[in-house]
């Protein structure tokens, strides 16, 4: 078991290594090729000759990319510079300093992933309750009129872009009330839900925090429901096909109890294997919705950062966003390995 | 020479000063004899003039943006909102007072206890501090903050945007390239400043009252701070930022003291802002429709499709800005080598249509010459028409000599609206006989590219504001031949009858005699078709039915004054 | 992000009792995967059970609708004289705002340009099946080559793809996406480049896919009669897997590639949709919706037509794959 752990490390290590270093070619190189000089994207606006020299004396920019990549790694191990330190005021870390606003990356990035963890999150809550409740109800009258209209509801669902949902949410719930009138009818406006901004997680009252994320839970939510009700009632309707389930049928056993005691049991696995692996890709940024909504997740933050071609934020993300699915895809190895060993030595 | 434009990519690129020229001037005494401004052009809501006398107090106003200003550190600002913001903040030694029309265009003495004094060739300006103003931590403000402020904006570590307006002061290019450690172009003695200039700089209390000069205190780190911006002096201070996500602004509470003492003058009604990041311009506006927020300064075009709806149009504001939508002609490349086919250009392009595409007469203005209404002495009538003369286009084509259809490329922004206003351009010129190709680039490369004069690009978009109330910042580096200017001369135009009167205007004190060197230096421009001036670009802005915000003349940059504006009870 | 895997998923779980789609399914979750055969059931046979599903011919018709309605793009512009790109500024009032639908000489109005939205619809659905179709043909001519080479030659080569199989597979996909369109349009500033580099990230990020079903299905195949028959008789390999072992694998590439081309439209609307596709100006359903969406509060007509065209395709694809696959596994 250890020797299988060492080696999925290894592993992991080696793919985050591949990525940083592609991520480096295509901003360094890149940039280049493009004409595009970092150190007067980094002063930016306006720039004397003497800014632009400044700039790239102090963001260690008169190094060659591979340096900068070494120094990258290397920072990763041993924290920023003195030299980072100080033009950053202190502010450097670990994943370096913005050249844009000179925040440190880690910093950024790590208080940008706890607002997509709480979107992310609060939607599983909401697809996975509806794929799992209505996935077990429509397999256990397959073609009764649950399974018929949830079917026809994920399956619509399955063509329209987690954008356009948002879009629509926006316009029924946010705009109409607001001006009191649709379809040429009118009537009083109201106002529903806050139309704008984010609001940070408060323990002692989370409501204004639930509040400005209603509609991208809504909307995240439903743009992932598809997949999983069909796996769900899938899997379900494999396991009431089951040997022991017959049996327990023939035992007499009431039918809901088999179905959650017995079948449930058996039917969650494949559903939250799935459910691990996309976890990890959408805490790397739910970049459409963050932008949707204008929420200051990690896929916005990703999005702003390379429009604005701030190149450390930009690698710091994506660096950070291949660790989260490389970990999550590592643990849920584990896990299976841990549940299988047959795995551990395929 | 800010471009305020929200939505435009583009970085600007050198910060094109005019460094002044030997000639001697005349005298020049005092600083507020500044250029006075014209009427504010169609002007849509209430002026800064109709602020009432005891305006409601408290209240804290919810102000909704969708993303963050450059900085919230004075030094390092450079857009129209930024700035905005800073005048709620910060004070240097001059400013603009808030007042419209004309008056509010006259830089005044703010930190500095009256009119600077200035040596006759107006190379050395001396101040007076004012005595007992406290910054918000509860240190006053001594004559050594006011130059460590200038050693901070001058330091190799900093990566202030308008360094290039300082660099005059004696010494200030050495130690801005880490040659020196002091700034010898700045002495103190007693309550006294005393900047001592290499060139004559008769703008130079006009750069002054830019927001990056306003004072911090001595010991600021040098490097541009995020979360803990210096402490300033203005009738609010920064309580807490969270980048990416919200800002506070409460009040300094040395401010109301100072107000009473006949310090400070008597702005800020409000408590305090509640700044919050994220959304879309869009959201942001709905929000306000709904009054769930007071204000944004989005100037989003969408603002202008609610004026249709009488319940938001008392509360939407406009007013013309002074930034100029435009085209610039390289005449080094044929066929704009030919100053008639410059001029049909210019009489085939359907201004109106332009102002339509870009949103409206709420957001843009149609003009047809180099410098905006705002700067004296400038007749709207003068310019090219709004509407196009084919006729007369076609004419000139013809007396031309160029042989139609002739081909050539406009160098484009990436992105909206600018993808629009190429293909407008593209049908308008094909009436002329002229196919134009577009090569659309992300702003940041197409500034380096067209800078570049080996590239010959011929002909390319892009808009322009000026840092303050003085041509100087606007027909100088854009126009000028003249060697020492920088890389915003995007058609690489030179005219020798332009550059004379220009490089005269320079150096000629403030007052009408300078103006009226502008003004010539305008004509001569705008006959030569130097450009294709498309459309004054305006500020719009929406707010909510409980807040009162008022329209000054925009000094420079944001157009909305919200250091006088009132939440109702 | 993740929405974009997310379609992939969805496919793959579409129909997760589906022999293909089961195999998607399994090579993303990484377990066993098993591909279909389908070659014993003649194409005849195929082509008679499909016809026999009514849901399946449905798609099939608007889907072949829709297509016709993009190629008589010409058409319209010429029965409306508008062309794609024109800018009627009168179709404008004064502040700007665009004709509403079934406006005189505009059936479906203009957008905020004063450009024909029919017009634009019908040209910016060229566009979009054109990055669709090409991206889907450069991914599985990619995916079903290595896919063949890994499983039948196996040894250095299988590891190879393998590997980078598993390391493609831990990127995240939309960033990276975003980073390499950016940089690429700095590079490559043309419509036509844009296109290209859309098409080469969906490629790199989607070969896998068929790579990883062919290369299990080839792999099993190996071990079957006909084909150690060929080998013993001595065939040159090259012949065999063209002969021999492609015919078997083509019924998975055609279901895949009906359900790639739904995804495909999905990802280049996206991706303009965030600002890092297209240029603004040239029409695509995802560049439509990117410019609705600032406008679409007081003009909803420019957004609910390009979307309504994404929608439908999509949809439309997403049941051809299904009812084709069912026909193919004679269900």
């Amino acid at each position: 078991m250890i020797a299988f752990l060492l080696k999925r490390v290894a592993w992991a290590i080696g793919v985050v290594l591949v990525l940083t270093f592609i991520t480096y070619l295509i901003f360094f190189p890149g940039l280049r090729a493009a004409g595009l000089d970092p150190a007067r994207l980094a002063t930016n606006k306006t720039s004397t000759p003497q800014t632009v020299a400044n700039a790239r004396k102090f963001l260690g920019l008169d190094h060659p990319w591979t340096y900068q990549y070494g120094t990258f790694l290397l920072r990763l191990v041993r924290g920023p510079s003195p030299l980072e330190q100080e033009v950053s005021s202190g502010q450097a870390d670990r994943l370096g300093f913005s050249f844009r606003n000179r925040l440190g990356v880690g910093h950024l990035v790590v208080s940008r992933f706890a607002v997509t963890l709480g979107l992310v999150l609060g939607a599983a809550v909401l697809w996975l309750g509806f794929a799992v409740f209505f996935g077990v109800a429509a397999a256990l009258r397959p073609r009764g009129w649950i399974d018929r209209a949830c079917s026809v509801f994920t399956g619509a669902l399955a063509g329209v872009p987690v954008y356009l949902i948002g879009f629509t949410l926006l316009y029924l719930v946010a705009y109409v009330p607001t001006t009191g009138s649709f379809l040429g009818l009118h009537f009083g406006s109201f106002t529903l839900l806050p139309l704008v901004g984010y609001s940070s997680l408060r323990l002692s009252d989370p409501w204004p925090w639930a509040q400005h994320l209603i509609l991208p839970w809504i909307a995240l939510a439903l743009a992932m429901v598809t997949l999983y009700f069909r796996l769900m009632r899938a899997e379900m309707l494999s396991a009431l096909d089951q040997d022991y389930v017959r049996t327990a049928r023939a035992k007499g056993l009431d039918e809901r109890q088999i179905a959650l005691r017995h079948a449930l049991r058996n039917a969650l696995p494949p559903v939250a294997t799935l459910f691990g692996l996309d976890f990890g890709i959408l805490l790397g940024g739910v970049v459409l919705v963050e932008t949707v909504f204008g929420i200051p997740g990690l896929g916005s933050l990703a999005l702003t950062s390379v429009l604005n071609l701030d190149v450390p934020t930009a690698t710091g993300v994506i660096f950070f966003a291949g660790v989260l699915v490389v970990v999550v895809n590592l643990a849920v190895d584990v896990l299976q390995a841990l549940l299988d060993p047959r795995v551990r030595y395929a | 020479m800010r471009q305020a434009r929200s939505w435009l990519p583009i970085a600007l690129a050198a910060c094109a000063l005019p460094l002044g020229l030997s000639a001697c001037g005349g005298s020049s005494g005092t600083s507020t004899s500044a250029s006075a401004g014209g009427a504010s052009p169609g002007l849509i809501g209430p002026s800064v003039n109709d602020v009432p006398k005891s305006p409601t107090r408290g209240g804290r106003v919810r102000w909704v943006i969708s993303s963050e200003p450059d900085s919230y550190d004075v030094t390092n600002t450079y857009s129209g909102f930024s700035w905005s913001m800073a005048y709620l903040v910060c004070n240097g030694l001059m400013t603009y007072p808030d007042k419209g029309g004309d008056t509010g265009l006259q830089p005044v003495p703010d930190l500095a206890a009256g009119a600077p004094k200035a040596s006759a060739d107006t190379k050395t300006w001396t101040f007076t501090l004012k005595q007992g103003v406290h910054f918000s931590n509860g240190k006053v403000v001594t004559p050594a903050d006011v130059k460590a402020t200038f050693m901070r904006m001058l330091n190799p570590k900093s990566s202030g945007d308008t360094i290039g307006y300082f660099l005059p002061i004696a010494g200030a290019p050495a130690y801005n390239a880490g040659k020196a450690t002091d700034l010898p172009g700045i002495t103190i003695s007693g309550q006294q400043i005393t900047f001592h200039l290499t060139k004559r700089v008769p703008t130079f209390p006009l750069r002054l009252a830019l927001r990056t000069a306003c004072v911090v205190p001595k010991g600021t780190p040098p490097t541009p701070q995020t979360t803990n911006v210096p402490p300033t002096t203005g009738p609010y201070m920064y309580a807490k930022i969270v980048p990416g996500r919200s800002a506070t602004m409460d009040r300094n509470p040395y401010y109301a003291d100072e107000v009473k003492a006949g310090l400070m003058p008597d702005r800020g009604f409000v408590d305090g802002y509640d700044i919050s990041v994220g959304g879309s311009d869009t959201q942001a506006n709905l929000a306000i429709q709904a009054n769930q927020a007071d204000v944004s300064a989005n100037r989003s075009g969408s603002i202008a499709r609610l004026a249709a709806n009488p319940k938001y149009k008392s509360r939407i504001v406009s007013l013309a800005l002074p930034e100029v939508a435009y085209f610039w002609l390289n005449p080094h490349v044929a066929p704009f080598d030919n100053v008639k086919v410059r001029q049909a250009i210019n009489y085939a392009i359907d201004r109106e249509a332009i102002v339509k595409v870009l949103g409206g007469s709420l957001v843009e203005s149609p003009w047809g010459q180099v410098l905006p209404p705002s700067f004296p002495g400038v007749d709207a009538a003068d310019g090219y028409p709004s509407k196009p003369d084919l006729a007369k286009a076609r004419a000139l084509m013809k007396a031309s000599g160029v042989h139609t259809p002739v081909t050539t490329t406009l160098y484009n922004v990436q992105g909206e609206p600018y993808t629009s206003m190429g293909t407008a351009v593209q049908q308008m010129l094909a009436q002329i006989g002229i196919k134009l190709n577009v090569r659309a680039l992300p702003g940041s490369a197409l500034v380096q590219y067209v800078s570049n004069a080996k590239n010959a690009a011929p002909m390319g978009l892009y808009f322009w504001q000026a840092d303050y109330p003085d041509a100087e910042g606007f027909e100088y580096p854009l126009l000028c031949g003249c060697e020492e200017v920088g890389g915003s001369n995007y058609g690489h135009y030179s005219n020798p009858d332009a550059d004379r009167i220009m490089q005269q205007a320079v150096t000629t004190p403030l007052g009408p005699k300078r103006n009226a060197l502008w003004e010539q230096a305008n004509k001569v421009l705008t006959a030569d078709a130097a450009w294709v001036p498309l459309a004054l670009d305006r500020w719009i802005d929406i707010f909510s039915s409980r807040y009162h915000a008022f329209l000054l003349s925009n000094a420079m940059g944001g157009a909305a004054d919200y250091a006088v504006g009132y939440l109702d009870k | 992000m993740s929405s974009l895997r997310r379609k992939e998923r969805e496919v793959a779980a579409g129909d997760a009792d589906a022999d293909v789609l089961g195999a998607m399914a399994g090579a993303l979750t990484g377990g066993e995967v098993s591909g279909a055969d389908a070659t014993t059931a003649s194409w005849r046979d195929v082509r008679t059970r499909f016809a026999r599903d009514r849901v399946g011919v449905g798609a099939l018709v608007l889907l072949g609708a829709i297509v016709r309605f993009c190629l008589a793009a010409p058409l319209f512009a010429a029965l409306t004289g508008h062309a794609v790109n024109l800018q009627d500024y009168n179709a404008l009032s004064a502040d700007g705002r665009p004709l509403g639908p079934f406006s005189s000489g505009y059936l479906l109005g203009t957008d905020s340009n004063g450009r024909d939205l029919l017009v634009r619809l019908a040209y910016g659905g060229r566009v979009s099946l054109a990055i669709a179709t090409t991206a889907t043909l450069a991914t599985l001519f990619v995916g079903v080559t290595l896919g063949m080479l890994a499983g039948y030659a196996r040894g250095w080569l299988d590891t190879i793809v393998s590997r980078v199989i598993e390391v493609t597979m831990a990127f995240p996909f939309l960033l990276f996406a975003i980073a390499l369109s950016i940089v690429g349009q700095h590079v490559f500033p043309s419509t036509f480049a844009s296109a290209a580099i859309i098409v080469v990230i969906i490629t790199t990020f989607s070969w896998f896919y068929p790579a990883r079903i062919v290369r299990a299905q080839v792999l099993s195949l190996r071990e079957r009669e006909f084909i150690q028959a060929a080998r013993m008789l001595g065939l040159p390999s090259r012949t065999i897997v063209a002969q021999h072992v492609l015919p078997h694998v083509l019924p998975n590439v055609l279901v895949l590639g009906s359900y790639l081309v739904g995804i495909n439209i999905g990802v280049e609307a996206a991706l303009s949709f965030l600002g890092v596709g297209l240029p603004t100006g040239t029409p695509s359903w995802g560049t439509m919706i990117q410019s609705a969406s600032s406008v679409y509060l007081t003009s909803p007509w420019l957004m609910i037509a390009p979307g309504a065209m994404l929608v439908a395709t999509t949809l439309a694809t997403n049941v051809l794959g299904s009812s084709l696959n069912d026909a193919i596994e004679r269900r």
